[in-house]
């Protein structure tokens, strides 16, 4: 998954090798996983060789993204299985040449001059300069997938033998699926490979390994005991309690079904969704606590952030502008449509509700705007990919890298951009208008995570807070998140919040420091909290919190309307001060 | 004092201290927000502050949330009767009409109940259910049974779909189990939807 340090952190349980076997037990959880076999990469030389050609195919099925009929159709022409894994298995089982097929799929192997019966078998796997990624079944038994023929040399051959590899279908077995992921990942880096270059940029050559646990007719929500959820997700970090182990897990189906269900194999959208994450978390890190999303609410602007660059990353690649997530597919006897259909281009009702009047600064916390945004400045003459690559794996990258959000990208990609006077202006007109509604003169940090330090003297506001159905909070209007770097002295130990109504009764303002690593709202990830308060319970006039204890290190703090405990309407000032008598101020 | 001086010396005082005013706001770097306005719901009520506030994962903008469960468990015999019933809840408005279909085992029987039809005017935010009747489906041998619904958006089919399984309907033996073991696989079920919550999609 995505993201912060310990996301799955509280189930990570020591790692243990026994046996040739992973394993973990205690606690009253057992997990114990077969290693991945090696990858056959060597050549073996042969003394008056045998020559098997063939050629390695699969095929997936055809995706209609527009229109009454959208959705998964019938099979695709056979496509080729580029730069993958090809072994070759003597009567015995034992491996006697290894080898990868080529970018047409085509295979060219020798064989030892034995007579015999061998078995060619095209694997899930690549971990070459083109691409490295292994599809395997699932984290216990760690099998890749394989088309495979059997063929008989007599030995005395002095031309190559051509063998007939089976396509890897889009139906039956739905091996095409397996193939159809590894075939994404090679166009991913393909892709990223032939746009990162730009001045100051570090070549990318190729992304370090991935693994994709898929099945198919199963769903990964069978790891967290929810078989019937459609779930597609990438795992930053090991959870041995769910046998859960860091990599992505796409959608085969569900309960056994491949039809009339969602699946996510022949989603091109939904695969790079999910290696955007894999993306993220190697080549910038992600600190986003994870969760649900939908693209239409205010979230997060970590979990935003993390969800609209997998978005727009998969679109980027494609070269569409679009997200599209099937559900079923033409051989499903009830119906078949789509499920997730995303407009990157441009603003739609119900995608995400960015218009006239929207709040500033409002965007960075809507994943769909995120998406909208990246994938306008990408399109951006003298920015395009590599600058938005070079933004992301290098100004999001290191370890003083913290909370990383849109604001965060915008404000280093303008940045970057200063003093090239054309794209800096199609910069600011997307992040003004079309996708964030920011500021594009103002600190493009300020909405979240923006950085305090001890000073004299500074004020803020919350204006205005309302009440909306359900008593939720809004993320920008109701919240402030500063980004307080705790140098672990006790004199900047304690902060006191002080607030008062401008002109009336002030709304109840909460004081909340989390942990780098937080869920916003989970008491557990907390750093410290006012110890008397209850909640909902209604204070007036300050608050105090104090870190003594903690570490030095990146914290959040969290200045919270309480929305149960609103006041009159007027606005409400507030400071922010630390118990040396300084003020934290940007 | 006449009543010019006096203006005089007010107005003197108003700009006075509206300059004071300026100069202190200058020096205190204030920063304000605007006011909230009315927007769709975010993710965490407030006030109701524990472990458990995010909400269940899904991917990104779904439409809907769809699911089938056996109202009365799952027999154990064909010849018993299963009633599943599927719920949809829509997140999201998808024109007049919601389509459902029904997709069944080839020999399941269907007693009652409707294999496909129309809701009207299901709005976002409500939830509708829908029961059917069959034989020949138990626990006696695993099937799938899959319940879809699609409206419309712009020209596009935009729905749901979710699958029941007898292969995994709880077996009897399993209602058998102590207080202790019950205690251990809440905890392990509870552990393992508090990591479900957290997992990127």
């Amino acid at each position: 998954m995505l993201k912060p340090q310990k996301l799955i952190l509280y189930t990570l349980l020591p790692f243990l090798a026994a046996c040739g076997k992973l394993s973990n037990e205690g606690g009253g959880n057992s997990f114990s996983s077969t290693p991945e076999a090696a990858y056959c990469a060597s050549p073996t030389a042969y003394t008056s060789p045998i020559t098997i050609t063939g050629t390695a195919q699969f095929r997936s099925r055809l995706l209609q993204a527009t229109g009454m009929g959208a959705g998964l159709k019938g099979p695709t022409a056979a496509k080729p299985i580029r730069y993958a894994e090809v072994q070759v298995l003597n009567s015995a089982g034992s491996v006697v040449q290894c080898g990868q097929t080529d970018g047409s799929g085509a295979v060219s192997v020798t064989v030892p001059p034995s007579p015999g019966t061998y078995t060619l078998k095209v694997l899930s796997r690549a971990d070459n300069n083109h691409y490295k990624v292994s599809v395997l079944n699932n984290t216990t038994s760690n099998v890749p997938y394989a088309t495979s023929v059997q063929f008989t040399v007599t030995g005395a051959e002095s031309s190559p033998v051509a063998v007939t590899i089976p396509v890897a279908a889009h139906n039956g077995n739905v091996l095409g699926g397996a193939f159809n992921i590894l075939d994404q990942i090679y166009l991913a880096n393909e892709y990223i490979r032939n746009n990162s270059t730009c001045p100051g940029c570090t070549a990318f050559t190729v992304a370090p390994k991935a693994v994709v646990y898929w099945t198919a007719g199963s769903s990964p929500g069978s790891y967290y005991n929810s078989p019937n959820t459609a779930i597609s997700f990438f795992s930053k970090s090991s959870d041995y309690t769910s046998g859960i182990l860091r990599g992505i897990y796409m959608l085969g189906g569900i309960n056994g079904d491949l039809n009339c269900t969602d699946t996510d194999h022949f989603d091109d959208s939904v695969i790079l969704h999910e290696y955007g994450h894999f993306l993220e978390d190697t080549f910038a890190g992600s600190d986003s606590p994870g969760g649900s999303h939908d693209g239409n609410r205010l979230v997060d602007a970590r979990l935003a952030w993390s969800e609209g660059w997998s978005n727009f990353v998969q679109g980027a690649i494609r070269g569409v502008g679009r997200y599209t997530d099937t559900v079923g597919n033409i051989d499903c006897s009830g119906s078949h449509g789509l499920g997730v259909n995303l407009d990157l281009e441009t603003a739609q009702a119900g995608q995400d509700q960015m218009g006239m009047g929207t709040p500033s600064g409002q965007g960075i916390f809507r994943e769909v705007s995120i998406s909208r945004a990246l994938y306008d400045i990408h399109q951006i003459t003298n920015v395009q990919f590599p600058l938005v690559w070079k933004v992301f794996s290098q100004g999001m990258n290191g370890g003083s890298v913290v909370f990383r959000n849109m604001g965060l990208f915008n404000s280093l990609m303008r940045t970057t951009l200063t003093g090239n006077a054309i794209p800096l202006a199609a910069f600011n007109a997307v992040i003004a208008d079309g996708g964030e509604y920011q500021d594009p003169g103002g600190d493009l940090t300020r909405e979240y995570a923006y950085v305090v330090t001890p000073k004299v003297s500074c004020s803020y506001t919350i204006s205005g807070v309302l009440t909306t159905e359900g008593g939720v909070t809004n993320f920008l209007e109701n919240e402030d998140f500063f980004q307080y770097r705790f140098d672990g002295l006790a004199a900047n130990a304690v902060i006191t919040l002080n607030y008062t109504g401008n002109g009336g009764t002030p709304d109840d303002l909460d004081l909340y420091i989390y942990n780098r690593s937080h869920t916003y709202g989970n008491y557990k990830t907390f750093a410290a909290k006012e110890s008397a308060r209850r909640y909902p319970t209604s204070e007036s006039g300050s608050e105090v919190v104090n870190l003594t204890g903690r570490p030095a290190g990146y914290y959040m703090i969290n200045v919270s309307a309480d929305r149960d405990n609103l006041g009159n309407g007027a606005s409400t000032s507030y400071t922010l001060t630390t118990n040396s008598g300084a003020q934290l101020c940007p | 004092m006449s009543l010019k001086k006096s203006l005089l010396l007010g107005c003197s005082l108003v700009i006075f201290g509206l300059g004071l005013g300026g100069v202190f706001y200058y020096f205190t770097d204030h920063q304000s927000r605007t006011p909230a306005s009315a927007l769709p719901a975010p993710l965490v009520k407030k006030g109701n502050w524990s472990h458990d506030v995010v909400t269940p994962v899904g991917k990104p903008q779904r439409m809907m949330d769809v699911s089938i469960t056996p109202v009365n468990g799952v027999p154990s015999s064909n010849d018993q009767e299963l009633i599943l019933r599927a719920t949809v809840s829509l997140y999201q408005s998808l024109g007049n009409e919601i389509e459902y279909h029904w997709v069944l085992p080839m020999d399941a029987t269907l007693v009652d109940g409707n294999l496909t039809d129309v809701w009207q005017n299901l709005q976002a935010g409500q939830s509708v259910s829908v029961d059917i009747a069959l034989l020949n489906v138990s626990r006696a041998e695993p099937k799938t049974i899959v319940f879809q619904a699609f409206g419309m958006r712009d020209g596009v089919r935009l729905g749901g779909s979710a699958a029941f399984s007898t292969a995994s309907a709880k077996p009897k033996s399993e209602e058998g189990e102590t207080a202790s073991q019950k205690l251990q696989s809440q905890e392990k079920a509870k552990r393992q939807a508090d990591a479900f919550r957290n997992v990127q999609q």
